[in-house]
């Protein structure tokens, strides 16, 4: 059982540790242009370019104009943002505003 | 042992997936509540279905969403740290990047500003501002754009961004630019047109005036032609037909044979019938009754003599006047009258005129008028036949001739009802009656003393002393030797003929 703890304190030290240099791969998912998709386009930008820049893709994905784009991803409301990578894969649901929650949530910042 | 393993371990991942999705359905509520969350994504036996949560506030954020997206001009929102929150489809037409990858980033990303800074698109605590600027586009266009910013408060009216509207009026800028350079090309070319007329208009006028002074001097030279030849008929060829009467006037009283009286007395009735000819002419050329009696008593002299070429001409002279003119202007009058009148003769179809002679304001007025076929006035500027160009060019000439006098001359008519033609002759400086010329003064007297006359068979019975009076030699001559035939007779000549007054 320590072991298996040690193994996955591990993993998320190496996560952790791969973030830092890794290539970001996000995916938006949007329902046209509502003021909470477009707040979450430019917080979502906002954090890329403050945070990642140089090192990510981002694509916005609008569900009313590509509804079958979600199919496959288990998006369950709109706006999500999906860190596709580096794993593990993350989901963020609203209109990105929550900052700190975020940058947690692409271990781009330490948990205090 | 294995399968124990396996399965602690399926439900440790079971239980790490469960905590995953509890902890996404719990951000998922969060969300909800807090108004982030737009749509659901629900997986169905149809397959997926988008559901959208759309509540009063979403439908009213909504509905203004939607017309902010669907008006005409570019509509882009920043926050406060110039980042795009929201951009409608215009907005992608005008800066050529869509929304998706522009959302988010800076408004400077957007294009190059080339006639200002960006303060335009700060956000600031003042209400409203309008600029206008030059942009370059991504895709290298430049374009004059006119934006309307407008400051973004939260709830709480605290600052939150800016809205501005763009319009591109590249092509009203173009427009007027093109619309001031011919402005000033036009007002260029006025400018060049109107010193053009003034140089073509003093040219008219200069013209005009030399035409008007050449018009007088025809005038003059017409005027002093007909009293030429109405001096030459009446100084040779009258005299001549009167010297002959007299001559015949001494055959006949021989006493000649039958038949050859006869022949006598047809060649003296057609001697009778030249000598009316040519004091006709005379008076045609040169009309005696005007020189000696005035305009009004010359008009109808004239009235008369259209008469006879099958003209009913009726005079009405007011009365109370002085019609006392310069010979010159009389004349001219007199003659245009005439003009007018062969006029009606030839072209009116009328039997009838009327002319009307009247003074009043400083002024002279005749008016010719008749009930004639009338004309389009404008027609006549056409006129081709010669006839009709003759015609025109008389009154052309009475036109010209009127206004070298400082006078008028007007023609007013309408098909199938009558003309009217109007002299007005201005009565200022006409000069007074000893300013007039002797030297135009001419007598067309003419004393034919033949013995048959009365007075001479009342003197017959006493010895009769004739003084001669004509001013010429050759009547005085022809009168002489018809004097000698008689006994009782004594005839001197007075070659001073005008000091008898």
């Amino acid at each position: 059982m320590k072991k298996r703890a040690r193994a996955g304190h591990s993993i998320q030290t190496f996560e952790k540790a791969t973030a830092a240099t890794a290539h970001y791969v996000l995916r938006l998912y949007v329902t046209g242009s509502t003021p909470n998709s477009n707040r979450a386009i430019a917080n979502v930008r906002k954090i890329c370019e403050e945070h990642l820049l140089g090192k990510y893709d981002l694509e916005v994905v609008d569900l009313s104009l590509h509804p079958t784009l979600a199919q496959g991803e288990q998006i369950l409301a709109a706006p999500t943002l999906i860190k596709k990578l580096p794993l593990p894969l993350r989901r963020f649901i609203g209109d990105m505003s929550q900052t700190e929650c975020i940058l947690l949530g692409l271990d781009l910042r330490k948990v205090d | 042992m294995a399968t124990k393993t396996t399965t602690r371990a399926a439900l440790f991942a079971e239980m790490a997936e469960l905590r995953k999705r509890l902890v996404e359905s719990e951000e998922i509520f969060r969300a909800i509540r807090a108004g982030e969350v737009d749509a659901l994504i629900v997986d169905g036996a149809e397959g997926q279905r988008i559901f959208t949560l759309q509540g009063v506030d979403s439908e009213s954020n909504r509905f203004r969403g939607e017309i902010l997206a669907q008006v005409g001009d570019a509509v882009c929102a920043v926050d406060l740290d110039h980042r795009i929150t929201f951009y409608n489809a215009a907005a992608e037409s005008l800066y050529g990047l869509n929304a998706a990858e522009v959302m988010g980033r800076y408004l400077t990303e957007l294009y190059d500003c080339r006639s200002s800074s960006l303060d335009h698109a700060t956000p600031r605590e003042s209400g409203r501002s309008r600029t206008e600027y030059t942009i370059r586009t991504r895709d290298g266009r430049e374009l004059q754009v006119e934006s309307n910013e407008t400051s973004l408060r939260d709830k709480a009216g605290r600052l939150i961004g800016m809205l501005s509207v763009t319009r591109d009026i590249t092509d009203r800028k173009q427009a007027e630019t093109a619309l001031r350079e011919s402005e000033k090309q036009l007002r260029s070319f006025t400018g060049q047109l109107e010193e053009l007329v003034k140089v073509r208009t003093v040219e008219l006028m200069e013209s005009q005036a030399r035409l008007r002074g050449l018009a007088k001097e025809l005038n003059l030279a017409e005027q002093y032609e007909r009293k030429r030849l109405a001096g030459e008929l009446h100084d040779y060829l009258a005299q001549l037909l009167v010297l002959c009467r007299l001559n015949l006037g001494q055959v006949k009283r021989m006493g000649l044979p039958g038949k050859t009286n006869e022949i006598v007395k047809e060649t003296e009735e057609v001697l009778n019938q030249a000598l009316q000819y040519s004091r006709t002419l005379m008076a045609e050329l040169s009309p005696s009754v005007l020189l000696e009696h005035g305009l009004p008593a010359g008009l109808t002299w004239l009235g008369e003599q259209m008469q006879r070429r099958g003209l009913m001409v009726t005079v009405d002279v007011a009365t109370g006047a002085d019609w006392w003119l310069p010979e010159d202007r009389a004349i001219l009058l007199f003659q245009s009258v005439r003009e007018l009148l062969m006029n009606v003769l030839k072209h009116a179809g009328s039997k009838e005129a009327t002319v009307r002679l009247e003074q009043g304001g400083g002024k002279l007025q005749i008016t010719v008028r008749d009930d004639g076929v009338g004309f389009h006035c404008a027609a006549l500027v056409a006129v081709s036949s010669n006839t009709a160009m003759s015609s025109k060019l008389g009154l052309l000439s009475i036109r010209e001739r009127m206004m070298s006098l400082g006078g008028w001359f007007d023609l007013q008519s309408v098909p199938e009802q009558g003309t009217m033609a109007t002299l007005v002759l201005p009565l200022a400086n006409l000069g007074g009656r000893d300013g007039q010329t002797k030297g135009e003064e001419y007598e067309v007297s003419l004393s034919s003393a033949v013995p048959h006359s009365p007075a001479s068979r009342v003197l017959r019975s006493t010895a009769i002393r004739v003084l001669l009076v004509d001013d010429h030699a050759m009547v005085r001559q022809g009168l002489r030797s018809v004097l000698e035939s008689y006994p009782d007779v004594e005839s001197a000549p007075m070659p001073a003929a005008r000091t008898l007054g």
